[in-house]
């Protein structure tokens, strides 16, 4: 993930709405891409946005002590939770369930989309800033407040349920060929 | 070699991380297991799955996000929730939701109390409060961590309310006019803060409300009431209960309650979440002058205070509007939590209690806070690289007792045990929260530092151990043999040397070993002979102070919270260190 250039950063703190715009266009697939894991297509824009209102609001307090990109994600990941708890206020019955396998030929994206849907928001984040953003677990650790051994787990975790969803799926009948 | 072994391996490996088992091992396994070959390769599958999504999924935010900035010159609205609730919760009236009640015993309870904290993640119940004869009713609602919400009403419409949601906080209710002397009453308090950083000690939340961990720990023998439904109760003092109480009534404008008046405190079986305290007048005569002096006509036995929670509903779904917005006119104060910025100085321990997920995160100024929580348990640290000095970060108060945590170096508790401070080379940091004390020193001691001890000359190096005590007074006289306090804290002062136990609540006292080999002449003007250990000693009542001389030294229990007979219960129990 590269780096903002602090000039843009400090014009866009100091009210540059183009270099504002400039940083939401470099980060925006990032934070969907991150926050799509975690709430799910349908909120993933909304709370991109948000991301991005809130990073409006405290750019002028970033202070060039960590990441920009490590920054930005704390915020996401704030966000993302808070949207969480709001759905989870408002319908508690939002659980996904396993879709049964469609009889056609299968989409594999979708499936695991499907699939890290039902995984509880704490390993999927791990998994995505691992596996998507390339983090070492040391880094991914700093970011969400866990210990790196925590993430280590829960990265394994993520593998062994994925690998279960598929082997659960190949045993259901799933016509068309397997994915191997 | 098992299956998840190997795929545990396979999995750190992926990742450029170090394997448990070694790479020649783990080709042989995977060559004859298809389980595990087939674990490899659904793991890289998903990995060019999540590493390559098409581009075209994701549209262009920045119109959308430009329209929604704020004007220059204008803060932006926060959203809003619905005016304040009212009354009772309509519906739900089941207590717990398909559990139990186990049966506890009272011995159990302070540890049951602090285990059972990760089963709650969501409370509401109706609220009733009896003060003497005005009675407040209302709700009472939590979300775990520390959203909670405290809303009473009289007859009047007058209001009693403590509101906390993530950033949010607000208290309201009468102040308490004086009977006597004062020239008119203060008008009702109402105070806001916004961006409160979470377990802020300055815009208290009463968690004890949810979960009496500080109002049992370090209990003696708890005697236990007569079972009722779905509850169990004990009995114990206002002293001991003294947080719980505040939760309620913050100033206690509502009633003043005596530190040894009998409370009877009933918790839900199966949460542990209180229920029913009920406060009665103690029948002690310095109760008794007390309650003349404050103007009460309270006579021994006489309910003074009861707060009940009904219709519980634990887990269940909580109301709209179940955490108000503040009432208009309320000056707000900024609490200065920024979470957008990672506190990357704050150190993340390496021993992390099972089930705690971290939560709100952020700056106050040069302060790093990171906090997890599970259901009610909680843990916070703070950290800062710009500490001035004289005493310890992080709000441990002028008793602390030092802790050595191996090769994590020295610390120090807080009397109480609820908070741990360390000082390393490049930071202060304080751990707190409501694990129990144990679990705080290990993850103060698995943080990856080194804690030295505080440079002399700062107030906090009067703090000593109890060796250090015994080598200055040898004639010291010790406590440790006493039910319900821990400790002792110790401090060595210029011309005495003062003990500090703690127990549950702010049930505490002091043992002072002067230097000198008289007693001061008294403060009270209501000073009383009382025989101690075989001499007469004296007792003032005022200031809760018990003196007496022994083997040429004046000696002291002092304690605001405890009662003479407390005290010389105490004394008899002293012995030499």
């Amino acid at each position: 993930m590269h780096e903002p250039d602090p000039a843009t950063i400090r014009a866009a703190a100091a009210g540059d709405r183009r270099a504002f715009e400039t940083l939401v266009r470099e980060h925006q697939e990032i934070v969907v891409r991150f926050v799509r894991h975690l709430v799910g297509d349908s909120h993933a824009e909304d709370v991109a946005q948000e991301t991005f209102l809130r990073v409006h609001k405290k750019l002028g307090t970033f202070g060039f002590r960590c990441r920009f990109s490590t920054w930005l994600l704390q915020i996401a990941r704030n966000a993302a939770v808070d949207e969480l708890r709001r759905s989870a206020r408002r319908d508690r019955l939002a659980l996904v369930a396993p879709p049964p396998a469609p009889p056609s030929a299968p989409d594999v994206r979708a499936e695991l989309r499907a699939a890290l849907a039902s995984l509880s928001p704490t390993i999927v984040e791990a998994l995505v800033l691992v596996e998507v953003f390339g983090f070492g677990y040391e880094d991914a650790g700093r970011t969400l407040g866990v210990p790196t051994g925590t993430v280590k787990s829960r990265v394994f975790q993520a593998r062994r349920k994925l690998h279960e969803w598929q082997a659960a799926g190949e045993t259901g009948g799933r016509a068309g060929g397997s994915t191997w | 070699m098992t299956c998840e072994a190997v795929q545990a391996s396979l999995s750190a490996v992926a990742d450029g991380e170090p394997p448990e088992l070694a790479p020649a091992e783990l080709d042989e396994h995977v060559r004859s297991c298809p389980a595990c070959r087939s674990f490899d390769e659904r793991m890289h599958e998903v990995r060019q799955l999540l590493r390559f999504e098409p581009l075209g999924d994701i549209p262009d935010l920045a119109p959308a996000v430009l329209a929604r900035l704020p004007d220059r010159g204008r803060r932006s609205w926060r959203a809003g929730v619905a005016a304040a609730v009212v009354g009772a919760v309509a519906g739900a009236s089941f207590v717990g939701i398909g559990r139990d009640p186990a049966t506890v015993a009272a011995a159990d309870l302070p540890e049951r109390v602090v285990d059972v904290q990760p089963a709650v993640t969501t409370l509401s119940a109706r609220l009733v409060v009896d003060a003497g004869d005005h009675r407040w009713t209302g709700t009472f609602a939590y979300e775990a961590p520390e959203s909670l919400a405290v809303v009473l009403r009289d007859t009047e419409g007058e209001l009693l309310a403590t509101v906390a949601d993530e950033g949010s906080w607000w208290t309201a209710g009468p102040v308490r006019c004086r009977p006597s002397g004062s020239t008119g009453c203060a008008p009702d308090r109402l105070e806001a803060v916004e961006d409160r950083p979470p377990f802020a000690d300055d815009a208290p939340v009463p968690l004890e409300l949810v979960a009496p961990v500080d109002s049992l720990a370090r209990s003696a023998e708890l005697e236990q009431l007569p079972e009722r439904d779905g509850a169990v109760g004990v009995r114990v003092t206002a002293a001991q209960v003294a947080g719980l109480l505040e939760g309620i009534d913050p100033t206690g404008a509502l009633r003043p309650v005596h530190p040894s008046d009998p409370v009877d405190l009933w918790l839900d079986s199966a949460s542990l979440v209180p229920v029913d305290v009920v406060v009665t007048a103690s029948e002690l005569p310095e109760r008794a002058r007390w309650a003349a002096a404050e103007g009460l006509t309270d006579a021994p036995g006489d309910q003074v205070l009861r707060i009940r929670l009904d219709d519980l509903v634990v887990d269940g779904d909580l109301p709209p509007g179940a955490f108000p917005r503040r009432p208009a006119g309320a000056e707000i104060r900024d609490g200065g939590f920024d979470d957008g910025d990672v506190p990357e100085m704050v150190p993340v321990p390496g021993d992390l209690p099972e089930g705690l997920q971290a939560g709100r995160a952020g700056m106050v100024g040069d302060v790093g806070i990171r906090t997890w929580a599970d259901g009610r348990a909680w843990l916070a640290i703070r950290a800062t690289e710009e500490w001035a000095g004289e005493q310890l970060f992080g709000g441990l108060g002028d008793f602390v007792v030092p802790v050595h945590l191996g090769a994590a170096g020295q610390a120090y508790a807080s009397a109480d045990g609820t908070r741990i401070a360390l000082r390393t080379a490049d930071l202060d940091i304080v751990v707190q929260g409501s694990i129990g004390p144990d679990a705080l020193r290990r993850v103060a001691a698995s943080l990856g530092v080194v804690g030295v001890p505080v440079d002399k000359g700062w107030a906090t190096s009067e703090v000593a151990g109890l060796a250090d005590a015994r080598s200055r007074a040898p004639d010291l006289l010790v406590a440790d043999d006493v039910d319900g306090f821990d400790g002792p804290a110790v401090r060595i002062g210029p011309d005495e040397v003062t003990l500090r136990y703690t127990g549950p609540g702010s049930r505490m006292f002091l043992l002072v070993r002067s230097d000198d080999a008289q007693l001061a002449p008294p403060l009270d003007a209501d000073v009383t002979a009382v025989p101690v250990r075989g001499v007469t000693g004296r007792w003032s009542p005022g200031t809760g102070d018990l003196e007496w001389v022994e083997a040429g030294h004046a000696r002291a229990l002092r304690s605001p919270t405890l009662t003479l007979t407390e005290l010389l219960d105490i004394a008899e129990q002293l012995r030499p260190a």
